[in-house]
C-alpha cells in the first residue's frame, strides 16, 4: 500500500502534513514580509519627513519669493549622482511650477505628467512614482508661508528618493526569509514523518500481532499496547477466548449427546444380537420384521455417528492457531501400532518440522486418525506418511501397500456411510468425515494409486486464501 | 479368564456380562470409576473392558492410575463419542484397543479374544502343540484333528495355562482367575480339572502336556509348533 493512500491513517496524516505545513509556512512568510516592508516604508517616510523639515528650516520668503541656499546641509541633495532630490512647488502643484529644486535634481528626468497629489495646508502624503525606468518614493508636505503684510504663500515641499536601496534590502530580506522558512518547513515535514511513525508504531504492532493471530502463530494479542488501544485489544482477546470456549462447550455438548444417544443404540444392538443368537423365529414374516429392526438400528447409528462427527468438525475459525502436524501424527501412529500390534506394520513418517494445520486440533486428529486407521486396517504391512508445508500451506499424503481400490470404490468411499469392505468392522464414515472436514477448510482430498502398490490419499490446504 | 466390565449404563453392562459369561469368562462388574479402580488394583483380572464416560473418575484416569500402579492386564476401551482425540487419549493412557459404541457382539468378542491371546504372546487364534490344536476363537480343542469334549472350566483352565506358557501357575492363581469372586473355592477341584485335562489331552500318557511343578503349581509344557 502506498504511503500516500487516503485509505490509511498513516497516508492521511502524511498528506495533511504535506499540505498544512507549507501553507502555514507560506502564511508566516507572507505576514513577516508584510511586516518588514511596512516597517521599511514607515522608516523611509520618517526619514523623508525629516528631510522636508530640514528644507523648510532653511527656506525664507523675501519679496514674495521663496529663497533656499544653493548648498544644502544634506550632501545627498547637492550631488548629481545622488538618489535623493527635492523640489518646492508654488501655490498649487497643478497650477504652479517648481519654485526651487536641489542640485541633485538637475539631471533627473521628472515625468512631466507627474503632478503630485493636491494637498491642503499641513497635509503630508507619501507615495511611490516611476520616473523613466526607476521607482521613487515621493514625500509631499503642503505648507503656507506668511510674508510681510500678512500675505500667505502656499508651497509644497516634495522629496524624492530612489527606492532601489529599499527594494534591494527587501529582496535580500525575502531571500533569507524564504530560505529559512523552506528549510524549517522541510525539517518539520521530516520531523512530522518521524513523529507519525513513532506515534503510529503501536498500531503497526497491533496489525502485526493480529496478522500473527490470523496466521495461527499465536492465539492472543499479547503485546504492550498504549491505553487508547487496550480497550480494543482486550475486547479482541476476549472474543478469541470466548470463541475457543464456545467451541469447547459445543464439543462437550455434542460428546454428551453422542453418549446419550449411542448408549441406548448400543443396548438395542446388543439385545438384538443376543436375540438373534438364541431365538428361533417362527416364520419368514417374523424374520423380516427382526431384520428390519436390526437394519433401522444400524441406520440410526450411522446417521448419528456421521452427523455428530460432522458437527464436531469446527471448520476454519477466524483465530485458529497453527498446530504442528508431526507430533500429532506420531501420537496417533503410536496409538494405532498398539491396536494393530499383531500386524507388524512398518510405518515411515517423513514430515517437515514446520508443517502445520491451521485449524482445530480435534479436526486434525479426526483427519489423521481416520486416514491412518484405514491405512492400518486395509493398507498391508507398509505405510508411508509424507507432509510438507508451513503456516500458509500444507501438503499431506498417506500411502499404503494394500490392495488399493478402483475408481468406483474411490467415489463411493468419500460419500457418507459407505465403505468398500463391510466385513471389516467400522462405521464406514471415516473417509466421508475426512472429506467433509477437508472441504470445510477449503482444502482438497484426492485418492490415487500409491507407488507402494496400494492407495494414496492426498490432502492439500492453502491458508493464504483464508479470510480468517 | 476373569474379565472386569466397567460400564455405568446398567442395561448395557448386564448385556455385556451376559454375553461374556456365555463365552465362559468369569466376570467382575464396576459401575463407576472409583469402583473400577479398586477392583482393578485388588482383584486378579485378566482383561478389563472400560467405558470412557464414567461417573466419579473418568475411564482415562482409571486406566492411567492402573498403569501407574503397575497393572499390566490388557484393556479394551469403549467410547460413545468415537472421536480420535478420545481414542488416542485412552490408548495413550495405557489401553490396548478401542471399540466405538454401538458395536457388534462378534466384534467385541473378537477383540477380547485377540487381547487375551496377546497375553500369551500368540499372534494367531489357532495354537498347535504337536497333535493338540487349540482354537482360541471358537474355544475348542482338537486332538489329532478330532474335537475333544471339554467342560467350560476345563477349557478355561487349559487356556489360562497356555496363555502363561512355560510359566508355572499356582492353584490359588487358577482358582482366582477361573471362579467368581464370591464363589466357594476349593483347590481340590483344580486338581480334578487338571487330572481330567491330562486324560483328555494325552490318553496314552506319552506327551504329559501339563506338568506339576513342585511347590509352584502347574505348567503347560509343550512347545508351540507353528501358528498361522
Amino acid at each position: 500500500m502506498s504511503i500516500f493512500s487516503l485509505n490509511s491513517i498513516h497516508g492521511r496524516l502524511i498528506i495533511a502534513s504535506i499540505i498544512l505545513l507549507p501553507l502555514v509556512c507560506g502564511l508566516l512568510a507572507w505576514s513577516l514580509d508584510k511586516a518588514y516592508s511596512t516597517s521599511i516604508m514607515q522608516g523611509q517616510q520618517r526619514q523623508m519627513l525629516l528631510q522636508a523639515y530640514a528644507l523648510m528650516a532653511t527656506a525664507e520668503i523675501e519679496e514674495s519669493t521663496l529663497l533656499l541656499p544653493e548648498q544644502m546641509t544634506d550632501d545627498r541633495l547637492n550631488q548629481l549622482s545622488s538618489d535623493t532630490f527635492a523640489v518646492v512647488v508654488g501655490e498649487s502643484i497643478k497650477a504652479g511650477g517648481v519654485v526651487w529644486q536641489s542640485l541633485s535634481a538637475s539631471n533627473k528626468l521628472i515625468d512631466p505628467t507627474w503632478n503630485g497629489k493636491p494637498l491642503t495646508t499641513g497635509q503630508q502624503y507619501f507615495s511611490t512614482a516611476k520616473f523613466g525606468l526607476e521607482d521613487y518614493f515621493v514625500f509631499q508636505y503642503a505648507v503656507e508661508w506668511e510674508g510681510k503684510l500678512g500675505m500667505v504663500f502656499p508651497f509644497q515641499f516634495v522629496v524624492f528618493e530612489n527606492s532601489a536601496t529599499s527594494d534591494r534590502q527587501l529582496f535580500e530580506y525575502r531571500s533569507t526569509l524564504w530560505w529559512w522558512l523552506g528549510g524549517i518547513a522541510f525539517c518539520l515535514i521530516v520531523l512530522q514523518l518521524i513523529i507519525l511513525r513513532w506515534g503510529l508504531q503501536p498500531i503497526a504492532g497491533l496489525i502485526n500481532d493480529l496478522s500473527a493471530v490470523q496466521q495461527g502463530k499465536t492465539d492472543s494479542l499479547s503485546g504492550h499496547y498504549p491505553e487508547e488501544l487496550t480497550v480494543m485489544t482486550d475486547s479482541i482477546n476476549q472474543l478469541i477466548q470466548h470463541e475457543a470456549k464456545q467451541r469447547e462447550r459445543y464439543r462437550y455438548t455434542l460428546a454428551d449427546l453422542a453418549h446419550s444417544i449411542k448408549n441406548p443404540v448400543a443396548i438395542i444392538a446388543s439385545a438384538l444380537g443376543q436375540a438373534e443368537g438364541r431365538a428361533k423365529l417362527q416364520n419368514a414374516s417374523e424374520q423380516g420384521w427382526f431384520n428390519d429392526i436390526v437394519e433401522q438400528n444400524q441406520r440410526i447409528n450411522q446417521i448419528v455417528s456421521y452427523q455428530l462427527n460432522r458437527a464436531v468438525g469446527s471448520s476454519a475459525a477466524p483465530f485458529n492457531k497453527a498446530i504442528l502436524i508431526k507430533s500429532v501424527c506420531e501420537k496417533i501412529v503410536s496409538a494405532l501400532k498398539k491396536v494393530y500390534v499383531d500386524k507388524n506394520i512398518l510405518v515411515s513418517i517423513n514430515i517437515d518440522e514446520a508443517a502445520s494445520f491451521r485449524g482445530d486440533e480435534g479436526d486434525l486428529m479426526e483427519l489423521l486418525g481416520n486416514l491412518l486407521d484405514n491405512a492400518f486396517k486395509y493398507g498391508g504391512h507398509e505405510i508411508s506418511i509424507l507432509a510438507e508445508g508451513s503456516t500458509s500451506y500444507l501438503e499431506l499424503s498417506i500411502e499404503d501397500k494394500g490392495p488399493g481400490m478402483n475408481q468406483s470404490e474411490k467415489i463411493q468411499l468419500v460419500h457418507r456411510g459407505e465403505r468398500s469392505d463391510t466385513a471389516i468392522p467400522g462405521q464406514g464414515i471415516g473417509l466421508a468425515v475426512v472429506n467433509d472436514i477437508v472441504a470445510s477448510y477449503g482444502g482438497e482430498l484426492s485418492l490415487d494409486s500409491s507407488s507402494l502398490g496400494g492407495l494414496k490419499v492426498s490432502l492439500s490446504f492453502n491458508w493464504n486464501g483464508q479470510t480468517g | 479368564m476373569k474379565l472386569l466390565v466397567v460400564e455405568d449404563e446398567q442395561k448395557l453392562r448386564s448385556q455385556l456380562c451376559q454375553i461374556l459369561e456365555q463365552q465362559a469368562y468369569k466376570i467382575e462388574q464396576a459401575i463407576d470409576g472409583e469402583e473400577a479402580l479398586y477392583m482393578g488394583l485388588e482383584f486378579p483380572i485378566d482383561l478389563a473392558i472400560v467405558d470412557l464416560g464414567l461417573p466419579k473418575i473418568n475411564g482415562v484416569d482409571v486406566i492411567k492410575k492402573w498403569r501407574e500402579a503397575g497393572i499390566v492386564f490388557p484393556i479394551l476401551i469403549l467410547t460413545a463419542r468415537g472421536n480420535w482425540q478420545d481414542k488416542v487419549e485412552g490408548l495413550d493412557a495405557g489401553a490396548d484397543d478401542y471399540l466405538v459404541k454401538p458395536f457388534h457382539l462378534a466384534e467385541l468378542l473378537a477383540r477380547v479374544k485377540a487381547l487375551l491371546r496377546r497375553i500369551g504372546g500368540h499372534a494367531s487364534s489357532d495354537l498347535i502343540f504337536g497333535n493338540i490344536t487349540i482354537d482360541l476363537s471358537a474355544k475348542q480343542v482338537y486332538l489329532s484333528g478330532k474335537l475333544i469334549e471339554l467342560t467350560a472350566y476345563e477349557y478355561n483352565t487349559l487356556e489360562y495355562l497356555v496363555h502363561r506358557l512355560d510359566k508355572p501357575v499356582s492353584k490359588t492363581e487358577l482358582t482366582e482367575h477361573l471362579y467368581d469372586q464370591d464363589h466357594d473355592r476349593d483347590s481340590n477341584v483344580i486338581e480334578v480339572f487338571i487330572g481330567r485335562l491330562r486324560k483328555k489331552l494325552d490318553p496314552s500318557g506319552e506327551l504329559n502336556p501339563i506338568k506339576t511343578v513342585r511347590g509352584q503349581g502347574y505348567r503347560f509344557d509343550l512347545k508351540k509348533v507353528t501358528s498361522h
